[in-house]
This record gives structure tokens, sequence and C-alpha cells, in this order.
């Protein structure tokens, strides 16, 4: 059972639903695919609620079936338009971390070198939206105890949004802009998945600047996830400077923990 | 060359005849008017021409007894001596093979018309070979059929959309009744809009059309509906296993006077949805019908009315989540004139109409997006039958295109209606052309098309700097102009015959078209956004040039043919990474310009009579693309660059109740982008890529097979069943590949394929009925 969510996916997947039910199987096939060269893989995030971390990866070719490979960069640096400045260190667990926390309105800058290349980034934290409530409801059709998990949100009329949201139940993320609903009450339906009456969950929804939303919707667009709906897909257009793959996003988070009823 | 030239051109005014006999062919037993019925004197078959799209024919002959002959296939002969003194009138009724004892005995093979006629890459199809075909679930579908030609490729499998020559899926002008249908697809794409029922003729220019047609780049499938039978009445229809269909004909008002013919088909795929254990899918609603009418009157010897409309409407609905409707709408009146034995005139008044409505379910509201597509049109088509060797055609078309790309509105008061701008354009064009006969051995059509479109108000004209933003915003209030784009678009094709079985041709024609597809998904949606020309959207362009050597051989019971083509194309249309064409204000910012082309050969084989018959086509071609903003202003292959596309069909008439037929088709997968690398983030895996459609999917092929067995057949009742497998071999034919990560995070690929062993039979009946009529 599936649910998604944006109204392009919806209708690219209502399309396949009667061929996909009636007629179609899959299965597992070689292909050939280019070659790739490997790069650096960054995910830096600055919040208002939890300390600033960034991670560091390498790219692999798509057929290696290796873990993440973490590497770890000489100089990571975090600085904001008030000239405050933090250096961040590995953690045990190699997760870059300082203690800064990250306020409305405030552009963060991100500086990394790694084997000897400067790489940059900036990100400017929106005004906070907070989840006006969490709830769970039953699609029609699932079993008695299965439920789909949704927040309300009130979009504020006065300037653009864009959220990026998941649960705590589910690996996937979404993004969502306010474009057609701007000023409204909505609600989004938070995760792929169906969860269980009794589970607990967090929902987590971000504020997040518009170069992470056209990075992230591209990204979810081209991904492992779903069907590979995009006629010619090209990497999303990254926010680092330098050429490294991955985001450095300040942002502002708003959670609803709730047992699922 | 000079003199050539002058020969051209004078040769129109020194050309004697005397008078002129004309009149319309029509089948004898229906009434229905024959189109591209071959008129000539059996004596002099030199002095000859064709009917036209109405079934009227003009010949300038000598005074005294001529002998008039008409040829058309599948009818007997028709041969008559008629004393020409003054201007003659003479309709002709021709009757269908079968009908009569053979009296005079004349070979029917030798019908060459690949070889005498003056365009190249046109090719003309015969519906009741397409009724042999076999097709998924048992739908005929002339649009598939088509597909199996040289140079004509479906886009996807199963598709009623196909490219032709190297173009896209918007680049074919696809008129029925002359309105234009703009999504002639249903359920996803796997059917035509075109019932079978209720068409007559199917004409199909792979781009080197004559000027009398305009508006796309790559093709014309021009497609008349019937008219009805003029003389009896005639019941019939069809019980399938996903569609069922009926139609009703006979004569209107006074017998041979006019006539009606209407169909309609519905499907019933949600049954299918009712054997699924899935209990959304049993909650969803899924069906699509259409509706032909058509009715004719003869006023009087010189004027005949014709009113036709199709009405087609496609209905999904996922449980309450989700839901669209979509279909089309065409209307066409017309009214044929004769002004003289050597003028013909058509004058059409078109409305067409393509619309969509998309329901989403937001829990709290339902949010509702609307968009549609207005054609108002007027056109004027005149035949000027000067002498023998020169038939003139021309006229214009004025097209208001009104287009609503998308207005939201919601139960929920407090949402914000949301509506995206609305735009309009003035499309004109104005045409002459002219087939002449300069030598026994050479003919040539040429003419020009001069089109031009308007940018009209309301419209929003934005002014986009280098960096993709918008500056400013030009309103234009209703009916104010903007922007006008003239094109001259000149169009010659020259047959010249090495004998009566050979001939070697040669065109050249420029293409211009105002309306862009926009589509970014791999699969086509009828939420696909159709766009105007507009300040930034600069008119699509074409050159095509082609050749062709066509041949006959063994007394005209095999043809074939090799034709080549070489297509520029400017202004092309694609979109920056990430675009979202839907619900987008300014989607122009997001398009980037670029050229295409694409150069290919194409070889066919047919075997036209005899209890055996078939075809072998095969091409070989490469579709380019190249935009500045797409791998560093590189070509790269097209989505529909298919090196290698192969078919055969087979049709064998076991006896005179049953005849098998089957198909073949293979062709290289299309071009698309597979993912490189990947990357860690939050958690998942996502993909990186290098450039634009490096990779292919894999090769496809297919067999399909069908029986027609022919239960029954008398004057007044018949009826059979069709009995057929697609895909016969039970090809994994890759339809979609993910590509997914498992559990453990391991990385592949996954294909996902469809219709494999799809079995089908439909019944279909057809009551005849005679009554008395004064």
């Amino acid at each position: 059972m599936k649910l998604l969510k944006s109204s392009e996916t919806l209708v690219v997947f209502f399309m396949f639903i009667f061929l996909f039910l009636i007629f179609s199987c899959t299965e597992k096939m070689d292909v050939q695919l280019g070659d790739h060269k490997t790069n650096l893989v960054i995910e830096a995030e600055v919040s208002d609620s939890d300390s600033a971390y960034a991670l560091f990866y390498l790219s692999q070719p798509f057929n290696s079936n290796t873990k993440p490979a973490i590497v770890l960069p000489d100089t990571v640096q975090i600085t904001d338009d008030k000239g405050n400045r933090y250096e961040m260190k590995p953690n045990a667990l190699n997760i870059y971390k300082t203690d800064i926390i990250g306020k409305e309105g405030t552009t963060y800058y991100l500086k990394v070198v790694y084997n000897g290349k400067e790489y940059t980034s900036q990100s400017t934290m929106p005004q906070k939206v907070s989840i006006d409530s969490a709830y769970s409801w039953q699609f029609f059709g699932t079993q008695s105890n299965e439920r789909v998990l949704a927040v309300r949100i009130q979009d504020p009329a006065n300037q653009k949004n864009f959220y990026r949201y998941y649960s705590s139940l589910s690996k996937y993320q979404y993004v969502f802009d306010d474009k057609l609903i701007n000023g409204s009450r909505f609600s989004l339906n938070a995760g792929r998945d169906l969860v269980k009456v009794g589970d607990t969950t967090t929902i987590t929804l971000l504020n997040i600047d518009k170069n992470n939303f056209e990075y992230w919707n591209v990204l979810i667009q081209n991904g492992t996830l779903s069907n590979n709906q995009s006629a010619a897909p090209a990497d999303p257009r990254s926010n680092i400077q330098g050429g490294a793959y991955g985001y450095f996003s300040a942002h502002s988070v708003s959670k609803q923990t709730f047992v699922v009823k | 060359m000079i003199r050539i030239i002058i020969l051209i051109l004078i040769t129109p005014f020194f050309t004697n005849a005397q008078f002129t006999i004309s009149g319309t062919v029509s089948d004898g037993k229906t009434g229905e008017t024959l189109i591209g019925a071959i008129v000539s004197l059996e004596n002099n078959p030199k002095i000859g021409g064709s009917t036209n799209t109405y079934g009227f024919y003009s010949l300038s002959v000598n005074e005294g007894i001529q002998e008039i002959k008409v040829r058309y296939l599948g009818y007997e002969d028709f041969i008559q001596k008629v004393e020409v003194k003054l201007n003659t009138r003479l309709n002709i009724a021709l009757i269908p093979k079968g009908k009569k004892v053979k009296e005079v005995v004349v070979s029917s093979k030798k019908k060459q018309n690949l070889v005498n006629s003056v365009q190249v890459s046109k090719v003309n199809v015969d519906l009741k070979e397409v009724e042999k075909i076999p097709v998924i679930l048992g739908e005929r579908d002339v649009l598939k059929s088509i597909q199996l030609l040289p140079g004509i490729m479906p886009a996807q499998e199963g598709q009623a959309g196909f490219v032709v020559r190297g173009g896209n899926t918007d680049q074919n002008l696809i008129l029925l009744d002359e309105a234009p249908v703009y999504n002639a697809s249903h359920l996803l794409g796997f059917f035509s809009t075109f019932n079978s029922d209720a068409l007559k003729d199917l004409t199909l220019y792979k781009g080197n059309m004559p000027a009398e047609y305009g508006g796309r780049l790559s093709s014309v499938v021009d497609v008349k509906m019937k008219e009805g039978n003029q003389k009896s009445y005639n019941f019939g229809g069809g019980i399938g296993l996903i569609a069922s269909r009926l139609f009703a004909e006979g004569p209107l008002i006074k017998k041979d006077k006019g006539s009606f013919f209407v169909s309609g088909r519905r499907t019933y795929a949600d049954a299918f949805l009712f054997l699924s254990g899935d209990s959304v899918a049993k909650s969803s609603t899924l069906y699509f019908y259409d509706l032909n009418a058509k009715a004719n009157y003869k006023f009087s010897e010189k004027d005949r009315i014709f009113v036709s409309g199709y009405f087609g409407k496609d209905n999904f609905g996922f449980a309450n989540l989700f839901g669209i409707t979509y279909g089309n709408t065409t209307f066409t009146s017309r009214w044929n004139h004769v002004f003289n034995d050597k003028l013909f005139s058509n004058t059409s008044l078109i409305y067409n109409n393509f619309n969509y409505t998309v329901t989403l379910n937001f829990n709290d509201f339902d949010l509702y997006v609307k968009s549609i597509l207005n054609d108002f049109s007027l056109k004027q088509d005149f035949d000027y039958y000067l002498n023998p060797k020169n038939q003139f055609k021309f006229g214009f078309l004025s097209i208001w295109h009104n287009v609503v790309p998308g207005d939201v509105t919601s139960s929920n008061p407090i949402v914000a209606q949301n509506s995206l701008s609305r735009s309009n354009g003035f499309e004109n064009a104005i045409y002459f052309q002219n087939e002449q006969t300069v030598s026994d051995k050479l003919t040539i059509n040429y003419g020009l098309r001069l089109s031009s479109f308007s940018v009209t108000g309301p419209n929003n004209l934005y002014n986009i700097d280098a960096n993709g933003e918008v500056i400013d915003t030009l309103k234009l209030k209703s009916f104010e102009f903007g922007r006008t784009y003239i094109n001259p678009e000149p169009r010659i094709s020259a047959n010249y015959k090495l004998s009566d079985s050979r001939s070697f041709k040669l065109a050249y024609s420029r293409n211009v078209q105002n309306l862009h597809l926009l589509s970014n998904t791999s699969a086509s949606s009828p939420t696909d956004r159709w766009v105007l020309t507009t300040n930034n959207i600069r008119p699509e362009i074409s050159d095509q040039v082609s050749g062709g050597y066509f041949f006959n051989f063994g007394d005209g019971e095999w043809e074939a043919s090799v034709e080549t083509y070489y297509k520029w194309m400017q202004n092309q249309i694609d979109y920056k990474t990430g675009t979202q064409l839907r619900a987008n204000e300014t989607v122009e910012k997001d398009l980037v310009f670029g050229d295409g082309r694409a150069y290919g050969i194409e070889f066919f084989l047919k075997k036209r009579v005899g209890k055996f018959t078939g075809w072998i086509s095969y091409t070989l071609a490469r579709t380019e693309r190249r935009f500045d903003a797409i791998d560093n202003g590189n070509w790269f292959a097209s989505r529909y660059d298919r090196t290698h596309d192969l078919s055969v069909v087979a049709m064998l008439d076991i006896s005179k109740k049953v005849n098998i037929s089957g198909n073949f088709v293979l062709y290289t997968g299309n071009a698309v982008t597979f993912p490189t690398g990947k990357v860690p983030i939050q958690g998942n895996w996502f993909t990186t890529f290098n450039g634009r459609n490096l990779d292919r999917f894999p090769t496809y092929h297919r067999m399909d097979l069908s029986l027609n067995w022919n239960l029954k057949k008398t004057e007044k009742f018949e009826h059979g069943l069709n009995f057929s497998i697609y895909n016969v071999l039970g090809i994994k034919n890759a339809y979609l590949i993910n590509f997914k990560s498992d559990d453990f995070g391991n990385t592949y690929a996954e294909k996902t394929y469809l219709f494999r062993f799809v079995p089908s039979i439909t019944y279909n009946f057809n009551f005849l009925h005679t009554p008395k009529i004064k």
C-alpha cells in the first residue's frame, strides 16, 4: 500500500495503477551503467532546536554494494551574518558537531576543506511554522489496526513557505511548498508506510529555504524510492559551491510525538 | 533548369481543354463517397485525376465520345461511354468486389498507387486491412496499426501515442473531420480515441505534406468519419473483453439525399479492478467512452452540408483520494459547394476542446485543478481543376486558440482560488498549391503556405533575463495583439516515372508549429501541459528533405519502396532540471530552447493481393537534440532515437470464413538516463547521473497472433468472432526500469513489464435493413 504526496507524483502514479494491478510484474535485471567519478558528499544542518552537525561521505558507483564510506575533512567551519564563528570537530561517531542553535532570519555560512579543496555554502533560516496538530487516520480499505500519519499546518499567508517533513517510523522524507495552498490550514500525510495502532511516533516538520526545497524536490523525484518517473533526470542543484554532492540547510524544527490511535 | 521552370510556369495557360466532366464517385451499395478514386479516360489514361476528400472529381476532355474509367481498391472497375458536347455532370456509383458476377475481367492487380502518387512520405491506410491486425484486448486501433509502417514508431509499448521520423509525440497533427484532436488516447494511452467502427479513411503524411496542411512538424494524420449509408439502415456492434461498441447508420430524410452515422463505445475496465484482491482497487473507477456522430444532406446537386462531432471522456477515481477526468470534444460543420464544373469549394467551421480536471483530497478539503484548451477555426478550401495538367488548391485557415492552463478551486472557501494566467493566440494561414503534370514522366506538386501566429490577449508576456528570472510582465487585454510571427512554408514534391512500375520521388517542405506540449515524465499523461507560442517560446520550425524509389513487381502483386530523409528542427523545447510543469505560472523561465536533427532510411516491401498478404518494414534512423543548457551544448540522443525498427505483418485467408494474421515487431529501446552513482543522504541512497540519454532500454520485441472467423454472412445479417493473443512469446519487455535499494542497503535495477500472453475474444455483428423509402 502506497501513499504518495505531491500532486504530480499522484497523477503519474494513478496512471499506472491499472497496469500494475492487472498486468504488471517486476524482476531484477542487469543493466550496463556509465562510469561514476567519486566525489565528496556533504550533509550539514543548522537548526533552531538541536546543535548543528555535518557528515561527510564519498559517493559510489551505483552497482557497488558497499556501506557508505565516511570521510573526515580537515576543516569544517560555520559562520553567521553576525560575525560568529564556530569550528567543528568530529565526535566518536565521526559526526562533526558544534553547539550553535540557529535563529530565524539569520544567514549561516559553511566552509569545508577536504583534500586541499575548499567547499562553501550558505543558507538562511526561514520564519518558523509549527505543526498545528499531528494525527493518524485510517485509509480506506486498510486493516483495522493500520493507520496513516498526517500533520495539520496553518500556512502563513505573508510569505512563501517550503516544508520538509518526516515521521520517525519511516525512512522517507518529503517536501512541500505552499504555492497552491498559500495561507490555508491544510494536512499532509507523513509517510508512505502504514503504521500500527499503539506505535509511538514523532513527526518532524522543517521550514527550509527555497534552494533546499529545490534540491530535495529533485532529489526525491530522482530518488531510489519511487518509480523513475522523470524522463530526463539529472543531479539536483546543490547549494554547495566547489563541486560536492549534498546540501547545507538552516531550518526551524517543529516536532510532535504521539501514540497512534 | 531555367527552361524547366519556364515550362512549369507557362504550361497552365497553353493547354486547351474543351469541356469538363465532373461529379462524385460513391459506393453503389451504401452511397458513401469514395476518397482518392482514380478517374481517367480509358483510351488516354494520362488524362485523369483522383477524387478529393468529398469524392468530387473534374476532368477536362475533348469533344466527342469519351470512355470514362474509375478504379478504386476493393471495387469493380467502372467504365462508361459518354458523349461530350457540353460540360457534363456524371455521378458514378462503384460496385464493391464480390457483389456481382464478373462480367468484365479487369485485373485489379495493376493498381500502382505508391508509384503513381506525387507525394513522397504519404501513407494511405486500408482500414479493412487494419481490422485483421492483432491488437491488445481485441480493440482494433488504427493509431496502433500505423506504427507498423516504416518511420512511424510507438512512443512506448502499447501506446496509441507515436513518433514520426524522430519527432516528438506532440508534433503530429491528428485531424478528425478536420478538427485537431489534442489528446488522441484513452486509458493511460493504451487506446486511441478513434473507434474503428466510425472511420472511413486515414491518410498520413510523414512530414512532406502538401501546402493545404500545416501546424505540426512531424506528420499529419487525416482521419475522416463515415458519412453513413444512404440507401439502407444498418445496425451493428461488437462485444469485447474490455469494451463494447454499437453503431447505427442510414438514410436521412430521403434516400440518396442524406445519411447519418452514430457510434458509441464504452469500456468496462473497472470489471478487472473487481477481480483484483486489492480493496483500494475495488473502490476505484476506471472507464472511458466515445461518441461519434455525423450527418449530411444534399440540398442540391451543387450543395451538400455535413455536421459531425466527437465526444469522449475518461474517468478515473482512486478510492476517495484522487480523481481525474479528461476528454476531447470536436465539432465540425461543413458546406460543400460546386461553383462550376471546375471549381469545388468547402467551408468548415470547427470547434475543438480538450480538458481535464484533477481532484485531490487533502483530508480537510478537496482541491480541483481544471485545465482547458479551446480552438475555434474557420477553414476555406478551393479545388480548381484548371485543365488535365494542372489542379490547383488554395484557401485559408484561421484558428483562435484559448488555453486555460490550470484553475485551482477548492471545497474549502478559505483556500485562495488560484488560477494560472490564461493565454490566447490567433493563428492564420493562406496556401496555394498546384499539382502539375509537366510531362508523361514528371509530375510536381508545389505550393506555399504562409502562416502567422499572433500572441493575443488575455495573455501575460514575461520579460525574462539571462539568469531565467522574470524582470517584468506585460499584461495583454482581451483581443489586444502582442508579437506576430510570420513564416513562409514552401512545399514541393516531384514524381519522376522511370517506367509504369518504377518511379523516383523527391520532396522538400518546411513546417511550423505554434502549440507545444510540455511533458517531463516518461509516461504520457493527459495532464501534460500545452502551451502556445509567446514572446519567449518561438514557433518550432522543421525543414525536411526526402527522396524515395518506388517500384512494383509480380504484375503489381508486390510493391516496394526505399525512402530516405533528413530533417532539421529549430526552437525545440526542453526543461531545466527539476522543473515543475504544472501549477507553474512562469513555466517559460524554466524552459530551454535548442535544435534537433533526424535522418534515416526506410525500407518497405508489401504483398498486396492474394490469399497471403502482408509486409515487412524496416527503418534505420538517428535523431538528436542540442541545447546550450544541457550537457554543455553537445548533441545528445532524443528519447525516441531508435536505431533499428522492424515490423513484419502477415495475413492469410485460410478459407472464405477464416483468416489468421500475425505481426512481429523489434526495435531499439528508448534513449534514457540511468544513474551511474549513489550518495548517502539522511540514511537513504540517492542516485547521481552523468549526461542526458546516454543509456538505452533493452531492445524490444513482441509477436501477436489473431484469428477472424466469419460465422455467417448474408445480405441481412453478418456476425463473426475475433480471437487474439498479444505477446505470444511472453517476452518480458521492460516498460519501466527502477533503481532501488533493498533492506541491506544494496542497490539494484528492477524492470516492470506488462502484457504477456494477453488473450482476447470479440464478437462483432451487423444487421442490414433496407426499407422502402421514397
